[in-house]
């Protein structure tokens, strides 16, 4: 089977950034399509690595002295991801052709956007912990060159609500963003997880002397001298540290929304199909792994309670803030955070069952839930861009009844959130359904909470999803969209008229929508293979395999219809029917108001972060800057230069008034000799003699204590 | 070739031709007074500096041992500092062609200068204390008149005032200490006080620490040792600059040899007194020497204090001159006394020549001399930079081997304190320099290229090389250090 | 073993060469610039000979192209001896690479004086090269020494403002450390059999007393060279008062010379003692690592900022050479050495660039303040990308070989107590404020009033030059390693380990 492919579809991309300033040269459109053509490349051999059975696995040496090679693993996990990513990729850049027309900069653009698949696909397909975090820090890299995109930092780019514009401050600090501020935000924050990550990996790897999965599968040694040493559940929680910074799960989840400032393409490609997931991608490596260590030494799987509790726990905290939204964007965002959780929850849930044949169960639903997800959320994205395009305004409140005017976007919208609320047979409802039946398996005495969590945040899913779907599309057109109208029946020569999208800009997320549906259709037999597959791909890291079919958890199956149950028709009522305002039901108890700040205000978490890490950190900084570099260091070598100088004028002192008996003076000394002469005769002389005798003094006094003992 | 005759040599060549020069004074004829001087007394050091060189060879090749005479050493230690202080002189007096010229007696001056250096040349030879007194006032008293050359300057009057009397004072100190020695061993030759010391035991005899103490005093003077330095500062900022070069490079020289035949030659069975003695000397003379240099606003007061500083340095070699380390110690002395000899010298050549063409020498009017200057101004860096102890120089080398030295005898402290000095030294130094190359001119002085002194200039590229070339094949002067100080036994 | 004595050559064709560019550059300015370009080319064709046999003989432990040794000062034990292994060898490699750099830089950045200025550009780097491969203390010493007068004439008449401050700062701090460090020497001379200054014959030979106080010693010279957190203040000064090319030298040779001190000396003649005390270096290390990066953060002088970045990056040599020497396994030991040295490789390209943009964006927008400086990506976007691409040098990203060696350090002090791990935090802290700086100079909006004037094409070429070491070494990072780590193994083994 063709060792190449796997490089291939990591590297073209990357060639395909490196290419994109000399196409440049040639022709704008030339550019462009080229960069397409390159994820299309790279897309079309992820999807030839799908046939071959076997897993391919190819090195080549990299750092030979201390014996670290760099290489590809193909196995059914990175080849289903590499497709996912490669395919949404591909179509996103299509749709970005749409989108980003007439962009300035746009060389900058599709560079970033062709070498952020290189990176991830190099996560996806890299065979060991190094180079994968190569590829990790290199799509940090380009979403925060990406999110910055806009970097001129106008108002208008700016993510959250300015005050001007009547956003709200939390505890005195604006809680909106610029571009190049919210991208420096997410470098920052993912780079905190990196840290982590690396920490976790270094220390790792001083254990096993090795990076690559497959040796860390195949030789669990290291687990039982880590344990011995007390550091393998530190050690596993660190490596997670870097998931939770990638995919934003609390309490490192504050960058994503902020991330919204960036164009919706690049939010839809990196901050909800495939970034993000590279976090969910990582513990799905390392969880079999460590699963298999911890059965090594058959230590309690701390690791995955808290993988298990953190996805739950942002799941329910992301949707709660997913309710109050404003913007459309970030109201995607907060429900992409929060859908990690779920996934979170289910590789969790995976590691916590009591035999190991159990394990592909959360396995699978993590994985089905991710690739679900990837589909219908970049689907919700682009179609969101297309709103944003069409109105002009990033906020929901601006828009309204629009179901007549862009009829595609609403359907496809429609089906994709219909897919995120997991309404049958959509593919979210199988997937989400699959992670709740995992959680309830999950054999640990919490389960159960777990389990309500994750149905509570359903319906607040189901909520948040038909309110952005009822505000966006009916009722009545929003005040801003009449004025809108208005001005350009008035002058019709306006940029963006209100109407449906181009088409190279609802295809490629109709196609993503409908693909949803189909797999929804298929759903139970595309589970079942996705299982096979997985449990293929985990009796490699030795576990045994029990050919399970499929079947339906009824509990689970009761959780999601209850969470529809309670949440459609709340959300259908409010703001789909409009039979009640919200502003009025918010603002009629104080509590509710109080709840409602509270939650648009994120928890207030953004805003003790950034009191205690950026003002906290700079503050001491200053303060050991003024008060030690300038303060004393830098002092103590001027001090000790002041010093010589001032013994050295006490040195003359001395040498002048008490050695040298007179004055050296010019006043005195440059007048006529007669005067030196009588000065000379008026007892000068015998200071001169006297302070000569008083030498020989001192010296035979010398010589005869004879201090040679004190001095050698 | 036996002792009597090199000295007689010396001595004849010397008066003969100090004599002559003299007479010419009473010539009429300005040129005669001045030129013919000059040249003269060129051909007499010419020719001293031959002799010299020419029995220095034949003692390496063909007489490897030591001769006396009840009055002389004629050993390689002689030759060592006999070649030195000729050399010394020679640049002097090359450099009085620009820089004394004008002066109205110049053939005096001429032949008071050859007068001291035949003094001095005697003094490396002399075995015997008496004939060190001799040489030793042959030697001081032409420097006293030399000192006040310049009659209109009141400075220099006081300077040569000074000086004479303390001076006088020393020699006074320094007979006394030689009748003591008589009366405690009945002989002023060295080699039978050694022999005395050897079998008696007077040296517990508290007269013989006195002696010791009138002996470090004496030589101390010359040696500019605090605390009897104090007449330095003054001497050299009043004397002409070429004798101050004269001065620091020369008699002070004198000094040590004698201190060594004295000390290390005669003395050892009382070394434990006198090394910790001069342990003490050398801390407070370096310390206070450097320290006092810093903040000096003229610069020949400022090489004053740092040729009292350096006189530190040499002491360490003293502090230390028993075994273990007393070969070590010795090359280092005479290796620092070559060395500080050429920096020395050169340093206050150049600001001879910065004296003569600007008449001002005050640290301020050095300001961006480089661009007026640039021969003196290079000159003048390279030595300090020497005398600081920055490699490849030769001022490193030796200070390297004093430190060592320090070091083998235990005395670790003293080369400590050594280093930090010449750390603190380049403070001072490096100001120098800073002030020739870096700074601006303050706005008052003209800035226009000054024609420098030629034969000065010459003289100054002449000690530069010497400098350099030292520095950078040290085993030159090391090499003969090291045979002088193994003749010595 | 070659017939050409390389290493002489390498050292004395610049000193000698700077002669005659003098003398070119009195008749017509541009020929000394040209000349000394010639010249450097030539030595680092010669380096590339040199290092490219040495790499192909995989033999980084031993010496190579030894000459000598020839006595100099014989009867002192001084002799003039030389030899390179795979220490040296990538040392001399980087500093005749970045003076090939520093020439090409100088054409822009230094207008006046240009003969003097180039014939010290020479002395210097012939002196530089000469104190990577004497292996005579007193040899290295000298060298070591002249390599001050250059620098101090830099920062002295082509530097800034407070020029003159600055440079006798410099001189008499690095002196005073310098000086205490000959102590060492001496005492190391005096008290071994056989009394010897040639570092091969003292290897292993040294009484462990002797090698105490050495150390201390040594740890003032080489410390206040690298520099070690407090011996450092004299660093910010003489950085933002040098001119850019001159802190590419600063940053970029004249601080190796103290990571390579402590590796020649502490690790390879002082082991035992080092060995034993390597918590105390370590310590020192880790306080430089978190103190450059704290106070780089409040940096309003772009410059400033990196020459207190480059504090905390050569902090890293210092924790991951005593690291590597006391770790508990040879692979440690590899780790940390080699990481080490690979780190001082990779800062010293690094940190180059980043000087060299500070120079030339304070010469196109006339002020270096990060506050004023706005709109870059709009009004000079080929400085912008360099800087970026810089920056990311600086904070050790993996893009670049930096981070392969910063992990290298790091995965050393690990094998020694893990929580040295937490040493990771700092690269944290420096992509923090380097980001805060771009956000502020690069992705801010262009005010209307401001209009500057971009680098032209080739100084952007001659910046990103600096960069190709570090993406080469990023993905073959052997070349280096292939000759570093047998030396690493080498001094680990003599200390007594593994």
């Amino acid at each position: 089977m063709n060792e190449a492919l796997p490089w291939l579809v990591w590297i073209l991309p990357i060639v395909g950034a490196i290419l994109t300033p000399v196409s440049a040269k040639i022709g704008d459109r030339f550019r462009d399509y080229l960069a397409v053509l390159f994820s299309l490349a790279s897309a079309v051999s992820a999807a030839l690595m799908i046939p071959s059975k076997e897993v391919i696995h190819s090195t080549v040496e990299w750092i030979p002295s201390i014996g670290i090679k760099a290489g590809v693993l193909a196995d059914p996990l990175s080849v289903t991801m590499a497709n996912v990513v490669g395919w949404i990729s591909f179509l996103i850049m299509v749709y970005s052709l749409g989108y980003m027309k007439g962009e300035p900069n746009l060389t900058r653009y599709w560079f970033f956007m062709n070498f952020f698949i290189g990176n991830m696909q190099l996560i996806v397909l890299s065979d060991n912990l190094l180079q994968l975090f190569f590829g990790w820090e290199g799509v940090g890299l380009c979403s925060y060159a990406l999110i910055g995109f806009w970097h001129s930092d106008e108002k208008k780019y700016w993510v959250g609500t300015p005050v001007e514009e009547g956003g709200r401050k939390a505890w005195g600090r604006e809680q909106a963003y610029s571009p190049s501020h919210a991208g420096m935000k997410a470098f920052i924050t993912t780079r905190v997880g990196d840290s982590a990550f690396l920490i976790g990996l270094l220390i790792l790897y001083t254990y096993s002397h090795t990076f690559s999965f497959t040796q860390l599968a195949e030789h669990t040694e290291w687990a039982s001298s880590l344990a011995s040493a007390g550091l393998l559940i530190p050690v596993t929680i660190l490596i997670f540290g870097g998931a939770v910074g990638k995919s934003a799960q609390f309490p490192l989840q504050e960058w994503l929304p902020d991330a919204m400032a960036g164009p919706t393409s690049v939010s839809a490609l990196i901050h909800a199909a495939t970034m993000v997931k590279a976090g969910v991608f990582l513990v799905a490596r390392v969880g079999p792994i460590f699963y298999t260590a911890f059965q090594a030494v058959n230590a309690v799987p701390l690791f995955f309670e808290v993988v298990a509790w953190i996805g739950a726990f942002t799941a329910f905290l992301a949707a709660t803030q997913a309710v109050v939204g404003r913007e459309i964007k970030k109201v995607l965002a907060y429900s992409t955070v929060s859908q990690i959780g779920y996934m979170m929850l289910a590789l969790g849930a995976a590691g916590l069952v009591s035999e190991s044949t159990a394990f592909a169960g959360g396995f699978t639903a993590a994985f089905f839930h991710l690739m679900s997800h990837a589909i219908f959320k970049a689907s919700l994205f682009m179609a969101a861009g297309a709103l944003i395009h069409a109105c002009g305004s990033k906020y929901l409140t601006d828009m309204g009844g629009l179901r007549n005017i862009m009829p595609i976007t609403f359907f496809s919208m429609l089906l994709a959130s219909a897919s995120l609320a997991g309404i049958p047979p959509l593919s979210g409802f199988w997937s989400k359904d699959a992670v709740l039946a995992a959680v309830w398996e999950a054999s640990t005495p919490c389960a159960p909470i777990l389990f309500a969590l994750a149905v509570v945040t359903a319906m607040l899913t189901v909520f948040y999803t038909f309110r952005m779907i009822g505000l966006a599309f009916f009722g009545e057109k929003s005040k801003y969209l009449k004025e809108l109208e208005h001005k350009h029946s008035s002058h019709s020569e306006a940029e963006h008229h209100l109407g449906e999208a181009p088409k190279v800009m609802w295809i490629p997320y109709t196609i993503l929508a409908v693909a949803s549906l189909a797999i929804g259709i298929v759903g139970p037999f595309m589970e079942t293979y996705l299982h096979e597959s997985l449990e293929h791909y985990l009796h490699e890291y030795g576990f045994k395999v029990a050919h399970k079919g499929f079947e339906i958890n009824p509990v689970a199956l009761g959780g999601s219809l209850a969470a529809l149950a309670v949440g459609l028709p709340l959300g259908y009522y409010i703001y789909v029917a409009r039979r009640a305002d919200p502003a009025k039901i918010v603002n009629s108890s104080s509590v509710l108001r109080a709840l409602y700040i509270f939650l648009e205000n994120r928890w207030y978490l953004n805003t003790l972060y950034y009191a205690i890490f950026v003002d906290g950190l700079a503050k001491f900084a200053r303060v050991v800057w003024r008060g030690l570099e300038l303060g004393v260091i830098d002092k103590w070598s001027d001090a000790a230069a002041i010093a010589s100088i001032v013994s050295s004028k006490a040195g003359n002192w001395f040498d002048k008034y008490i050695v040298d008996g007179f004055i050296n003076g010019l006043a005195y000394v440059s007048t006529i000799f007669s005067r030196v002469s009588r000065r000379i005769q008026t007892g000068v002389t015998q200071n001169y003699l006297l302070v000569f005798t008083i030498g020989v003094v001192v010296v035979s006094i010398i010589l005869i204590l004879n201090p040679s003992l004190l001095l050698r | 070739m036996s002792a009597d005759i090199v000295i007689v040599d010396y001595a004849v060549i010397f008066t003969v031709g100090s004599l002559f020069v003299a007479s010419l004074s009473l010539s009429k004829r300005a040129t005669i007074r001045q030129s013919l001087a000059f040249y003269a007394s060129l051909v007499v050091l010419a020719a001293s500096l031959a002799i010299t060189l020419l029995n220095l060879s034949i003692y390496l090749l063909f007489e490897p041992k030591p001769s006396y005479t009840n009055l002389f050493h004629v050993d390689p230690l002689s030759y060592f500092f006999a070649l030195t202080v000729q050399i010394v002189s020679l640049l002097v007096i090359l450099s009085s062609k620009n820089y004394m010229w004008s002066d109205r007696n110049l053939a005096v001056y001429f032949s008071l200068l050859l007068f001291s250096t035949l003094g001095m040349v005697l003094l490396s030879f002399a075995a015997d204390l008496l004939m060190i007194v001799v040489a030793w006032e042959l030697m001081g008293i032409p420097t006293y008149v030399l000192t006040g050359l310049r009659k209109d300057n009141p400075f220099s009057n006081e300077a040569a005032i000074k000086y004479f009397l303390l001076g006088a004072f020393s020699s006074g100190i320094l007979l006394y200490a030689i009748s003591l020695t008589y009366g405690l061993t009945g002989t002023t030759n060295l080699i039978a006080v050694l022999q005395a010391l050897q079998t008696s035991a007077i040296h517990l005899d508290p007269l013989t620490l006195l002696t010791l103490a009138l002996f470090i005093a004496g030589f101390g003077l010359k040696m500019s040792v605090v605390p009897f330095h104090m007449w330095i500062p003054d001497a050299y900022e009043g004397a002409p600059t070429t004798i101050s070069a004269f001065l620091s490079a020369g008699t002070k020289k004198a000094g040590f040899v004698v201190a060594i035949r004295v000390f290390v030659v005669a003395l050892p069975f009382l070394s434990v007194n006198w090394t910790t003695a001069f342990a003490i000397l050398a801390l407070a003379t370096m310390t206070l020497g450097n320290v006092a240099a810093l903040t000096q606003r003229s610069v020949p007061r400022m090489l004053a204090y740092s040729s009292i500083a350096q006189a530190g340095y040499i002491l360490i070699g003293f502090a230390v001159a028993t075994e273990p380390a007393k070969t070590l110690a010795l090359i280092g002395v005479l290796f620092h006394v070559f060395n500080h000899a050429i920096m020395q010298s050169s340093a206050f050549l150049a600001v001879a020549a910065v004296d003569r063409t600007t008449g001002r020498v005050s640290l301020d009017s050095f300001a961006s001399l480089w661009r007026r200057m640039p021969i003196t101004s290079f000159a003048l860096a390279v030595s300090l930079l020497a005398l600081a102890g920055i490699p490849p120089l030769n001022g490193f080398w030796s200070k390297l081997v004093l430190f060592a030295a320090a070091i083998q005898g235990e005395m670790a402290w003293l080369a400590l304190a050594g280093v930090l000095n010449s750390a603190l030294s380049l403070g001072y130094y490096a100001w120098v320099i800073k002030r020739m190359y870096i700074d601006e001119p303050t706005g008052s002085m003209e800035q226009g290229k000054i024609s420098e002194p030629p034969v000065i200039s010459a003289v100054l590229l002449v000690a530069t090389a010497i400098i350099i070339v030292v520095g950078i094949y040290p085993s030159l002067i090391y090499d003969l250090a090291k045979a002088a100080v193994l003749a010595l036994g | 073993m070659l017939d050409i004595p390389l290493l002489s050559l390498m050292i004395f064709i610049p000193i000698i060469g700077s002669i005659p560019v003098y003398l070119l550059g009195r008749l017509r300015e541009r020929l000394a610039e040209l000349a000394s370009l010639v010249i450097t080319i030539v030595v680092f064709a010669l380096s590339l000979c040199m290092y490219g046999s040495l790499y192909v003989s995989k033999e980084g432990a031993s010496f190579r192209f030894v000459e000598g040794p020839y006595s100099w000062l014989g009867g002192f034990g001084v002799d003039y001896y030389l030899g390179v292994d795979g220490l040296s060898a990538s040392l001399i490699l980087i500093s005749s690479l970045l003076s090939v750099l520093v020439v090409l830089g100088s054409w822009d950045l230094i207008t006046e004086k240009k003969p003097i200025y180039y014939f010290l550009i020479l002395l210097f780097e012939g002196s530089i090269i000469g104190v990577f491969c004497s292996l005579n203390l007193i040899l290295f010493y000298v060298f070591w020494e002249i390599v001050l007068i250059p620098m101090f004439f830099f920062i002295g008449v082509w530097g800034g403002p407070r020029r003159k401050y600055a440079a006798m700062k410099f001189l008499i701090f690095t002196f005073v450390g310098s000086v205490i460090m000959l102590l060492g020497f001496i005492l190391i001379y005096l008290f071994t059999t056989p009394n010897t200054f040639n570092i091969p014959e003292l290897i292993g030979k040294i009484p462990f007393w002797v090698q105490l106080l050495a150390s201390a010693a040594a740890f003032i010279g080489f410390g206040v060279k690298l520099p070690v957190v407090p011996f450092h203040t004299w660093l910010p000064d003489a950085h933002v008062e040098a001119p850019a090319p001159i802190s590419v030298f600063l940053a970029g040779l004249l601080l190796k010379m103290g990571g390579y001190g402590f590796i020649r000396v502490n690790l390879g003649l002082l082991a035992e003692a080092s060995k034993q005390y390597a918590w105390i270096f370590i310590a020192f290390g880790i306080l430089t690592m978190f103190y450059g990066a704290l106070v780089a953060m409040v940096q309003r002088d772009l410059k400033r900022m990196i020459a207190l970045t480059s504090i905390n990056h050569m902090g890293f040599v210092l924790l991951g050479s005593f690291a590597g020497i006391s770790a508990l396994t040879a692979q440690g030991a590899v780790y940390g050495i080699s990481g080490a040295v690979f780190q001082m490789f990779n800062h010293a390209a690094a940190i180059g660039i980043l000087f060299m943009l500070s120079g030339y964006i304070h010469e196109q927008a006339g002020t270096r303040n990060i506050d004023e400086l706005k709109g870059l990506r709009v009004g000079m976007p080929k400085t912008a990308l360099v800087l970026i691409l810089g920056s990311l040098a600086g904070m050790g990203v993996p893009m670049y070989s930096s981070f392969l060696s910063e992990w290298m350090v790091i995965l050393g002090a690990i094998s020694v107590n893990r929580w040295y791990a937490l040493t990771v935090l700092i690269p944290l802290l420096t992509v923090a404020y380097f980001l805060w700086m771009i956000k502020r100079t690069v992705l801010s909006p262009l005010p209307e009033h401001i209009h500057y004037h971009d680098m032209h094409n080739r100084a952007m070429i001659g910046l990103l030059l600096y960069l190709v070491p570090l993406f080469l070494l990023l993905i073959f990072p052997s070349l280096l390693l292939g000759i570093v780590d047998p030396l690493s193994l080498s001094l680990y083994q003599a200390a007594g380990g593994g």
